[in-house]
């Protein structure tokens, strides 16, 4: 515990429900049992304290009801005597009312759910990203560590680096490495498989809390290299290899070539596909004694649990006080921290978390908008009950209980409403699941208490919200006034028109707010994903080949293998160009590092520029359409013969060499005494990440020779295949095949599919965005419309008279639509303002996002005053229908 | 009070029984764990504040308010202690009970 707990406030509000001598005396035994027992986190204690209070608020609950019945037996009092007597008989009335106004309640309940139900929907995604805690033992106290530089806040460690923080910490109960693999599965007689797992430092499942549910996790010993041929299964792969085997231990997977042998199965707990992805297995993260020493590349992902008591903050001040004196005994670590922040963060990343927020803000105006109609609703029903109310009044019923009987009312159609949303947020949830989790078993979104909790929330105060201000003016019943203007036949106070202009003008502005972020969202997702990258994403078709094991240690054979695949794949039929490399460009390529520029003074190893470096084949420019606009592109003769050279792209060429050409420059890599100089050979055009909203931490891009660097692990292959022929994903499987059947190869897809996988959960939340102001549309315009209608039946008789003494139709016309239009037009431009005002904010949250939008954002408030008037003018020309002589005999 | 004592439900019983056991030291939470100690089952908390208020209204139980302590997050502490009418109840509760039960043991034996 961090701390004594505080009551949340729900709690003091329920317990108000005791007699008032028990009140403090239970909060106090609550909060000493919640105090007592560490229940894993402050929040997790606050969240048991509510739920006791509930608890105990429902038995008080039920013994007032037990007790006011009681003494019905037994005395007989006057109906509505006992407060919960009183209570019921509301209830019970209100009840009534809704069954005996079906529609009413059908229309109320009904847009309710859908205003809640966005809500909900959006908080369960929400929920799923941010709120909820990881479902590891004390999850607050997990925390991920990264490396800091002028260039970014989310570097990776060197091993060096790691075992240093690792052992001279005295934040962490565990501090462990890890990094994601994907080994080749090799099983004799079977097709070789791509896994994908976590290579992990030994205390890695100490660490998230996790005990093995058959054998063990990892040991130090199993840290160095030669003895770590041994792997930790998940459930679910066990499940699908092995048939869930209790045997397993001890059998041995040939993984890249290596027979390893099983010491351990994790439970389905271990497992979170949201925080680590798909997970079939979990290797030692071993070192040779050089590697464990070794500072220079950067490439270890670092999380840890927090020992009991210590906060983030202390933790983060110790942390970077370590890396400060690190920095001090090596010179490659200046200018360099470390960072902490909470594991769960990362669930999701900023762009994710602004646009999620950004949904969940602009659900809240669908919602207002429902609100805004329930209250006109009930404003225009509590009119034409106004001489109910005053009977009621005039018979006695105080204006305490006359309001208590409205807000009941609103009560009961809100929580009515809640319980459907809940409905209609589980389908959305579903649905939602179905399109981001479709490639990761076991993910999900997910409609837990918490968002039950939320709808319930939601529920009341929304009833509170459109109910009160009924309620007053129920309240209000006058005897006299109210039987006055029922003979008058005109309609209710003139506090009800202000009321409802109010709501009117309210509805236009939240409904124009609405669809100007949703609208210039979905337009500046569209703009950004045909923003052209400076290549061609388009009739591309890519796969991962991996190369592993012992056949592929040496670089030449690694490159026999790259040409040679280069080869046989340009002569499949329908392919036209032929790229390969380490990653495809549309989230960002795979590795960077700091730079010299020859002739200028060096900076210290930190503060170089950050430049993307990039392994490419000798045709990748061509392939991928990249306009190359200097010097000229990479030739078969840039091999092991003439290995340093490099081709870099605009923005490299004018920040280094500005206003000279780059042609024949050099810059240089590595440490002095291991320098490597490149020359530049020629200039491409920038080249975009269409699949990323975020921003690339550099924006500088360097292309090496792939015969001269020969990455080791695999590569990327793409296709220029415009027609993506049928049978194309057969002939790439079967070429990788003929060549070496050891070799998997993965996700063939096409590019662009790629990049709408990365936008996948982005542009899914504009789909919900763009569902959220139809419905804010569409209830605005309801809203609208019946007002409008109900203004013209309630002036009937005016309209009538009016018509008598000589209005002309058109006169009747701009009586009802001149009011409407004149609200219509000053919700527009206070809408106006607030979209403004949510355009300015997308810009601040997506920086990337093309949201300048002038064009879109005045068609909408066009469209949207165009259809409100439209709303205002049906009925308005009903009003000019009206013929005096019914009008005045309905009076 | 001078009406005979009624018959105690059985929750009532534990509670009233409880606090005897506890002596002094006697408020809700300690009551509701020696319940839970003694019988083996679970004991609601809300069941037994309301338990608690409905024998102090009946007059069976009488309570003071003790010091507050930190923990309580400075909240005073509710104490009960079984009134003379609380203990004639239990009396003619348990009697109630025994005259029901004498003379079955005999018959349930051939059930």
């Amino acid at each position: 515990m961090t701390g004594p707990v505080t009551p949340p406030p729900g709690a003091r509000l329920l317990l108000g429900l005791l007699p008032e001598d028990l009140r403090e005396p239970v909060l106090g035994d609550l909060l000493e049992e919640a105090n007592d027992t560490a229940r894993g986190g402050p929040r997790r204690a606050r969240l048991w304290l509510l739920s006791q209070a509930i608890v105990i608020a429902a038995a008080f609950l039920a013994e007032r009801v037990r007790r006011g019945r009681l003494r019905a037996e037994t005395e007989r009092p006057r109906k509505g005597d006992t407060v919960m007597g009183s209570i019921r008989q509301d209830l019970r009335y209100a009840a009534r009312t809704m069954m005996a106004a079906p529609g009413f309640t059908a229309v109320a309940v009904l847009t309710l759910a859908l205003g809640i139900g966005a809500n909900t929907a959006m908080f369960s995604v929400l929920n799923t990203y941010v709120f909820r805690a990881l479902p590891y033992p004390a999850p607050d106290r997990l925390v991920r560590v990264f490396r800091t530089s002028p260039h970014s806040q989310s570097w990776p460690h060197s091993a060096g680096n790691f075992f240093d923080h690792r052992e001279q910490n005295d934040v962490f109960e565990h501090l462990v490495a890890f990094n994601p693999i994907g080994p080749n599965l090799s099983q004799p007689a079977e097709p070789a498989e791509r896994l994908r797992g976590i290579a992990v430092t030994a205390d890695f499942f100490d660490a998230l809390g996790v005990r093995a549910e058959i054998g063990r996790g990892f040991s130090r010993d199993e840290e160095v290299s030669g003895a770590d041929n041994v792997v930790v299964l998940s459930h679910r792969f066990w499940m699908r290899k092995f048939g869930g085997d209790p045997n397993v231990l001890g059998r041995s997977l040939r993984l890249d070539g290596t027979d390893v042998t099983v010491v351990g199965v994790m439970p389905p707990s271990a497992e979170h596909p949201l925080l680590w992805g798909n997970v079939h297995l979990w290797r030692p993260l071993s070192f040779t004694p050089e590697g464990r020493q070794d500072r220079g590349s950067n490439w270890l992902q670092a999380m840890g649990r927090l020992k009991p008591g210590v906060s983030i903050e202390r933790a983060q001040d110790a942390m970077a006080r370590l890396a400060a004196s690190l920095a001090e005994q090596h010179p490659d670590n200046r200018g360099e921290s470390l960072r902490l922040e909470p594991l769960g963060r990362s669930l999701s990343d900023d762009v994710g978390r602004n646009v999620m927020w950004f949904t969940f803000g602009l659900a809240g105006f669908v919602l207002l908008i429902a609100c805004a109609n329930l209250a006109n609703l009930q404003l225009a029903r509590t009119a034409a009950r106004s001489r109910e109310y005053a009977v009621r009044a005039a018979l006695g019923a105080g204006r305490a209980r006359l309001m208590r009987q409205s807000l009941t009312e609103s009560l009961l159609v809100s929580l009515a409403g809640g319980a459907l949303s809940l409905a209609l947020a589980y389908a959305v949830v579903t649905f939602i699941s179905r399109r981001l989790f479709g490639e990761l078993p076991g993910a999900e979104v997910a409609v837990d208490l918490s968002v039950f909790g939320f709808a319930l929330l939601c529920s009341v105060l929304t009833g509170l919200v459109f109910g009160i201000v009924p309620a007053w003016l129920a309240s209000r019943a006058d005897v006299g006034q109210a039987l006055r203007q029922h003979v008058r036949g005109a309609t209710s106070g003139r506090s009800h028109h202000h009321l409802r202009h109010a709501l009117i003008v309210g509805e236009v502005a939240f409904a124009l707010i609405l669809l100007t972020g949703a609208g210039l969202f979905l337009k500046g997702l569209e703009r950004f994903a045909h923003l052209d990258p400076g290549w061609q994403v388009d009739g591309l078709v890519t796969a991962n080949v991996a190369l592993q094991g012992e056949d592929y240690t040496e670089p030449a054979r690694r490159v026999a293998f790259y040409e040679q695949l280069e080869e046989r794949l340009r002569i499949l039929p329908g392919v036209e160009a032929v790229a390969l490399a380490s990653s495809q460009p549309v989230w960002g390529f795979r590795s960077s590092g700091g730079v010299v520029v020859e002739g200028r003074p060096e900076p210290p190893t930190a503060e170089r520029p950050e430049v993307f470096l990039e392994p490419v084949s000798t045709r990748y420019f061509e392939a991928l359409g990249v306009r190359l606009l200097e010097g000229r592109a990479f030739t078969p003769q840039d091999t092991a013969d003439r290995p340093d050279v490099v081709i870099i792209n605009e923005t490299m060429a004018r920040r280094f060499w500005p206003g000279e050409s780059a042609v024949g420059k050099r810059i240089g890599r590595g440490p002095l005494e291991e320098r490597r100089w490149l020359e530049v050979v020629g200039v491409v055009d920038d080249m975009g990440f269409p699949g990323d909203l975020g921003e690339p931490y550099t924006r500088l891009q360097a292309f090496r020779p792939l015969a001269a660097t020969a990455p080791s692990g695999g590569v990327t292959v793409m296709l220029r295949a415009p027609t993506a022929p049928e049978g194309l994903e057969a002939a790439l499987r079967r070429t990788v095949a003929d060549l070496d059947p050891n070799q998997a190869i993965y996700q063939v897809r096409t590019v662009r599919s790629l990049v709408e996988a990365g936008l996948g959960g982005v542009s899914l939340l504009g789909t919900m965005l763009g569902a959220f102001a139809a419905l804010g549309l569409v209830l605005a315009v309801i809203g609208i419309y019946g007002v409008t209608a109900y203004t013209v039946t309630q002036r009937t008789g005016e309209i009538g008279i009016r018509m008598a003494l000589g209005a002309q139709r058109l006169d009747v016309l701009w009586l009802i639509l001149g009011r409407g239009a004149s609200l219509s037009l000053l919700g527009v431009v206070l809408g106006i303002g607030g979209g403004y005002a949510i355009a300015r904010l997308l810009e601040s949250l997506v920086p990337t996002l093309p949201t300048r939008d002038p064009l879109t954002f005045g068609l909408i408030a066009l469209g949207l005053t165009a259809v409100v008037l439209a709303a205002c003018y049906l009925p308005a020309r009903r009003a000019t229908k009206v013929d005096p002589m019914v009008a005045l005999r309905y009076e | 009070m001078s009406q005979p004592p009624d018959f105690l439900g059985e929750f009532e019983q534990l509670v009233l029984l409880a606090l005897l056991h506890l002596g002094d030291a006697a408020y809700a939470v300690a009551a509701r764990e020696e319940i839970e100690r003694r019988t083996g089952r679970r004991a609601s908390r809300g069941a037994v504040y309301v338990t608690l208020d409905r024998l102090e209204k009946k007059g069976y139980l009488e309570s003071w308010l003790a010091d507050p302590t930190p923990r309580r997050g400075g909240r005073a502490k509710r104490c009960f202690r079984v009134r003379p009418e609380g203990l004639a109840a239990l009396r003619h509760s348990r009697a109630t009970l025994q005259r029901m039960w004498t003379g079955l043991e005999p018959r349930l034996r051939e059930l």
